[in-house]
């Protein structure tokens, strides 16, 4: 039985006071962000737990990073500060204690950002674009982990320009995930290196994919006793695969369709990426958000969908859970999947909070 | 032909010598999008061709269904789960080339983003028609990869893709998307990089020898085997998940 179609906020507890009125452009009565970004939405965080108040950080391609403060209980919204680098930005990470931000983007740097005193320093730097950057907090050391399409894998304790450890890829990094004691990093021509970062990072394992095209985005999940055990990808042709690091049977890898539409043209589906996975922090249920434009929930020990959204008017780039798991943001701009052609430079680029807890339930288990 | 039901399951045991039928099923067959039934078969949506030519069938099918699904066209492929990429289709991307139209624009430079965009347009749709033509170094090239029985050859797996004529693929003459605008004038990818416009020498010496094999070839030679292969074959049955991907030797064959 599906949620959908039983009107967006109503049918879960609301957390959030208003509701918005439906349009095309907000089909799911969402809570629009107010002074979203001027262009497409590259990444999107929300504050860890450390933070007592809620902000949610996105990145874009205009360059800039924002940042809102959002109201749990009415889902307002209000912009805080922002701050650019020297070129399009494709990664932001929280440091745990929340009190600085790092952006990575496509001038080859990281700059971490401090919010208490709103100034930014420089404090790691590639050859090529930094896809991705990622906070790790070990207990005997923290640092922050940066992935380039300059194919490597640096590690970088923030007080030293140099990094602490480089670590060559096999490929340009294009997607990557921490989750203390483990790191999984995706690259280009479809690899897969799964890090180990306890006293020090190394390198764990490589495993093969069971997705046959580009991967697009990674995302670790935990085991019941809430230990990080496997990962989600999504690839550019509407597929997940959930992968174990150590299956204890090799059919607890599997792969699923998503984000595909009814074969309309000759019979052909239109395939569509999947753009971003995240895990719910308390259930362990996934979220899924694609170039169709809409977003699914799914949970992978039942193997089954809890709800698809409808669509929306462009792709969805990015999505983020909050902490508490109450609230999912789904960032709605053009990811580029079409090329050059497809992109509007004055349509406006959404950012959207919906109330999620409740949809995002495991299916009981019958 | 009586139908292998465990096939049909997802797995057969014989493979290539099982006495009942294997029928091709396209690993993207079915517009069904149901995760559940999906999940159930996990070895079946890969689909296990038991013959060289499924193989090459299904490839075929999978350009058509890539070409025709407005996929994002600038991605590597892999024709089976769990194996390899083949060599020559790389990943592109949109981040990147999102990138370079940016820069593109800073530097106002537009027609050099253009420029690299319809040749990597060009050079994919190429490509995908050569994979779904079968060119004869992909011929040579995929027994190794498959495992088939079908030669023990090694080609260099530089250039699957060789030394193509103009590309025959009847592409239409608008977006690769679909869209509205054409592109400007859309190149064959003539000087794609040396790899795949003139065709790697080693390549095309491997594809000189039949690609269907004689017996001669069938074999492979004791130093191709790993250890875990040698125990396979002398095992009674083999261990699923440790299944060797390349032929016995003669020797092992010899009754």
């Amino acid at each position: 039985m599906t949620m959908f179609g039983t009107g967006g906020l109503g049918a879960s507890s609301s957390v959030f006071g208003q509701t918005a009125a439906a349009s095309t452009a907000n089909p799911m009565k969402d809570i629009e962000v107010v002074s979203p970004p001027d262009d497409s939405v590259s990444c999107l965080e929300f504050s860890p737990p450390a933070v007592q108040q809620t902000f949610l950080v996105a990145g874009s391609w205009d360059n800039n990073v924002r940042c809102w403060e959002v109201d749990q209980n009415s889902g307002k919204t209000q912009p805080k500060a922002q701050q650019t680098m020297g070129g399009p930005v494709l990664d932001v990470a929280w440091a745990d204690d929340g009190t600085k931000v790092f952006m990575s983007g496509c001038d080859n740097t990281v700059r971490c950002w401090d919010l208490a005193s709103n100034q930014t320093v420089q404090v790691a730097q590639h050859d090529a674009p930094v896809k991705t950057v990622h906070w790790v907090k070990a207990p005997n050391y923290t640092c922050i982990m940066t992935g380039s399409w300059d194919k490597t894998l640096k590690f970088w304790d923030t007080r030293s320009p140099n990094p602490m450890m480089s670590i060559a890829l096999p490929e340009r990094a294009y997607c990557a995930d921490v989750d203390y004691p483990m790191a999984v990093v995706s690259t280009a021509n479809r690899g897969i290196i799964v890090y180990q970062l306890e006293g020090q990072p190394q390198q764990f394992k490589t495993q093969e994919s069971s997705l046959r095209y580009q991967h697009r985005c990674i995302s670790i999940f935990r085991d019941k006793m809430n230990r990080p055990t496997g990962y989600a990808i999504g690839s550019v042709e509407g597929r997940v695969a959930i992968q174990y690091v150590n299956p204890a049977n090799p059919k607890d890898n599997f792969t699923f369709k998503c984000h595909r539409s009814n074969g309309t043209n000759q019979g052909y589906q239109d395939i569509f990426s999947v753009n971003d996975i995240r895990f719910h922090p308390v259930h362990g249920t996934l979220a899924t958000v694609g170039s169709d434009g809409r977003f699914s929930f799914w949970d992978k020990d039942a193997r089954t969908k809890l709800k698809t959204s409808e669509a929306m008017e462009q792709s969805i780039t990015k999505c983020a859970f909050n902490h508490t798991g109450q609230i999912f943001a789904y960032a709605v701009s053009y990811d580029w999947s079409k090329g050059h052609e497809f992109y509007t430079p004055t349509k406006k680029n959404y950012i959207f909070l919906h109330p999620c807890f409740e949809e995002l339930k495991p299916r009981p288990k019958t | 032909m009586v139908v292998c039901t465990y096939y049909n399951q997802g797995y057969c045991r014989y493979g290539d010598r099982c006495r009942f039928d294997h029928p091709f099923k396209g690993p993207t067959a079915g517009a069904g999008a149901n995760y559940r039934a999906q999940a159930q078969q996990p070895a079946a949506a890969a689909g296990t061709p038991s013959s060289f030519n499924e193989l090459l069938t299904g490839i075929a099918n999978e350009m058509k269904v890539w070409e025709n699904s407005k996929q994002w066209p600038f991605s590597c492929f892999s024709p089976l789960k769990g194996q390899p990429c083949i060599p020559g289709l790389t990943d592109l991307s949109p981040e990147e080339v999102r990138a370079e139209a940016y820069k593109s624009k800073v530097a106002n430079t537009p027609d050099a983003y253009l420029q690299f965009f319809n040749a990597k347009v060009a050079e994919y749709r190429q490509k995908r028609a050569s994979l779904h033509n079968a060119s004869p170094e992909m011929r040579t090239y995929m027994p190794q990869t498959t495992g088939s029985t079908f030669g023990g050859q090694t080609p260099a797996a530089s250039s699957v893709f060789g030394s193509q004529p103009a590309p025959a693929a009847a592409a239409p003459a608008g977006s690769v998307f679909g869209g509205q605008a054409a592109l400007p004038g859309a190149q064959p990818a003539g000087g794609g990089g040396g790899l795949f416009g003139k065709g790697g020498a080693p390549a095309a010496g491997a594809a000189g020898t039949q690609p269907t094999a004689a017996p001669a070839d069938a074999y492979s030679e004791p130093s191709e085997l790993s250890e875990q292969d040698r125990e396979q074959f002398a095992a009674a049955e083999f261990t699923l998940g440790k299944v060797p991907l390349v032929p016995p030797t003669r020797e092992m064959c010899a009754r």
